[in-house]
């Protein structure tokens, strides 16, 4: 049973979210799924409830990670810290001399359901301040 | 279209009257649409005749024999079916032209619409006065007409299509009424419209009452075309090109002025959106704000323009223009300045067009293509520039 379990874990993105988000309690960060940003949302956007504005995106993603990467480059636009969120499965493909040249982070999650940060993001030199600073207040409010 | 053979045309809107005065030495002329020449007649009028720049009027026609919910049947729409005449009026209000409804009305249809084109410039100057004095010139006593008239016009999927017809008969008949102006009726077919029917369009359209041919290519997105419709287009031309009169392309981007190596003339696009056009729209809509990249040569949305300028190292989708020269967020720039980075752009890139050949642009598009396969960008922001060079090299 137990076996099973593992081979197949995840099978949708959704349930990186739980595991991500114990990496940013709710008693520090406040959190928000899908945050609209242009035309698309980004996954989870968490900011520090006790430290100024800075804004942590996370792009959740089962396989593809060119894809995801592509999103977390473009989250640069308005968190501080951006993170591509895998399974362990997944991970292993990824070319992380590519996210480290874009400053992005990786966190990976366990069959366990436990998640780590295995390369964490630089600060982002692309931050939009206004509309980093909009999507920070909606957050406050959550 | 005719003096100058290469020109550049700007869909006229209302809305953006500073930006047309602004950046007038930037293009060669204005395509009013219909709609706005009706909805807008004065204001309209009145700024574009004190722009004395080239101006013609494109009928819309095709918006009614489009079928749509007759609940949501614009003013401007309305409009444009009276211009066309009281019974077009009429039946549009309740359901969409059929062929047969056209047909026995093609030559007071065309009378009308053309008369209105005529008639433009002497009925519509009542606010003449007030844009003279904010462009700081003098009102003159009579104002030019269109530089050239443009028939009714209708949507077809190929030649045996009644509407295709319907077009020709309309065109036909617009010739006896053009007087002194010139003509030019507009070719507007579908993407799937055989190819195989090309050499007889050609044929159809080479009466010598027409002095130009407008080709409308309905909806065609040249950025998510595939080589297969691009090179359909591209040989079109190459066969219009042979009856020896001026072309000029209705909607187009940066395809449409590659087409120009091949004989195409003039082109026309809205600014800011509006490369392309599907006639059968008949909604409003708000304009996404969209920042052009000159070396993939098409939009983006602001936000995904940014991340390709940041994740391209060396500056090498940077633009140096007047607008982009200050560096900052894309994000940040206003309407108009997203605007005017457009415009300035499609003034380079014409430039460079015109000094370079087809086969030094096609290997700029392909090297630009394989750097990007560098990069984490996924491959639908650029897979557009493979497709060009594919459906033109067989040009070169």
């Amino acid at each position: 049973m137990s076996n099973q379990s593992v081979t197949t874990f995840p099978r949708r993105e959704e349930e990186l979210r739980v595991p991500v988000q114990r990496l940013f309690p709710p008693e520090q960060y406040f959190c928000k799924n899908e945050v609209p940003f242009g035309l698309k949302r980004i996954d989870m956007v968490f900011r520090e409830r006790s430290n100024g504005q800075d804004i942590v995106a996370v792009e959740l993603k089962l396989r593809k990670w060119k894809k995801a990467v592509w999103q977390a480059a473009s989250n640069r636009q308005i968190a501080a810290y951006s993170y591509v969120a895998l399974p362990s499965t997944s991970a292993c493909a990824i070319d992380r001399q590519l996210m480290a040249s874009l400053g992005l982070g990786l966190i990976v999650v366990d069959p366990t359901d436990e998640a780590r940060i295995a390369l964490p993001a630089k600060r982002s030199r692309y931050v939009n301040s206004r509309i980093a600073a909009e999507i920070s207040s909606r957050l406050a409010r959550y | 279209m005719f003096e100058c053979r290469l020109g550049h045309y700007l869909t006229y809107h209302h809305v953006s009257q500073d930006f047309f005065r602004r950046h007038r030495d930037k293009y060669d002329g204005l395509i009013i649409p219909l709609s706005v020449a009706c909805v807008f007649r004065q204001g309209t009028g009145g700024f574009v005749l004190t722009l004395k720049t080239k101006y013609a009027l494109d009928p819309r026609t095709p918006i009614l024999q489009a079928d749509f919910d007759r609940q949501s049947v614009r003013r401007a729409h309305l409009e444009i079916a009276d211009v066309h005449g009281p019974t077009v009026s009429q039946i549009f209000a309740s359901r969409p032209l059929q062929p047969e409804d056209v047909r026995p009305l093609a030559a007071d249809m065309a009378a009308r619409v053309l008369s209105f084109q005529k008639e433009f410039a002497q009925l519509s100057a009542e606010k003449v006065d007030k844009y003279a004095a904010l462009l700081g010139e003098e009102v003159q006593s009579e104002y030019g007409g269109p530089h050239f008239l443009v028939p009714p016009y209708f949507r077809s999927g190929r030649r045996t299509d009644p509407w295709y017809r319907v077009s020709l008969s309309l065109a036909r008949a617009a010739i006896p009424e053009k007087e002194d102006y010139r003509l030019a009726p507009v070719l507007h077919i579908t993407k799937d419209f055989p190819e195989s029917e090309f050499r007889q369009i050609a044929n159809d359209y080479s009466d010598r009452g027409f002095d130009g041919l407008v080709v409308y290519v309905n909806d065609l997105q040249e950025y998510l075309a595939p080589a297969t419709i691009l090179v359909k287009y591209a040989n079109l031309i190459a066969l219009l090109q042979d009856l020896g009169k001026p072309l000029f392309g209705l909607f187009g981007g940066y395809f449409t002025l590659l087409l120009r190596k091949i004989g195409m003339g003039c082109f026309s696009n809205a600014v800011g959106y509006g490369e392309y056009r599907d006639s059968g729209y008949h909604q409003g809509g708000q304009a996404v704000r969209r920042y052009y990249i000159p070396k993939l040569h098409r939009y983006f949305t602001d936000t995904d323009a940014e991340t390709l300028l940041n994740i391209v190292r060396g500056g090498l989708l940077r633009c140096g223009c007047a607008t982009c020269r200050r560096r900052r967020p894309l994000t940040d720039y206003t309407s108009q300045e997203l605007l005017d980075h457009f415009l300035n752009t499609r003034l380079t890139e014409i430039q460079q067009a015109e000094e370079t050949d087809l086969s030094d642009l096609l290997d700029q598009l392909d090297e630009t293509r394989r750097t990007l396969e560098d990069y984490p960008i996924p491959f639908d922001r650029y897979s557009h520039v493979r497709e060009w060079v594919e459906a033109l090299r067989a040009f070169v």
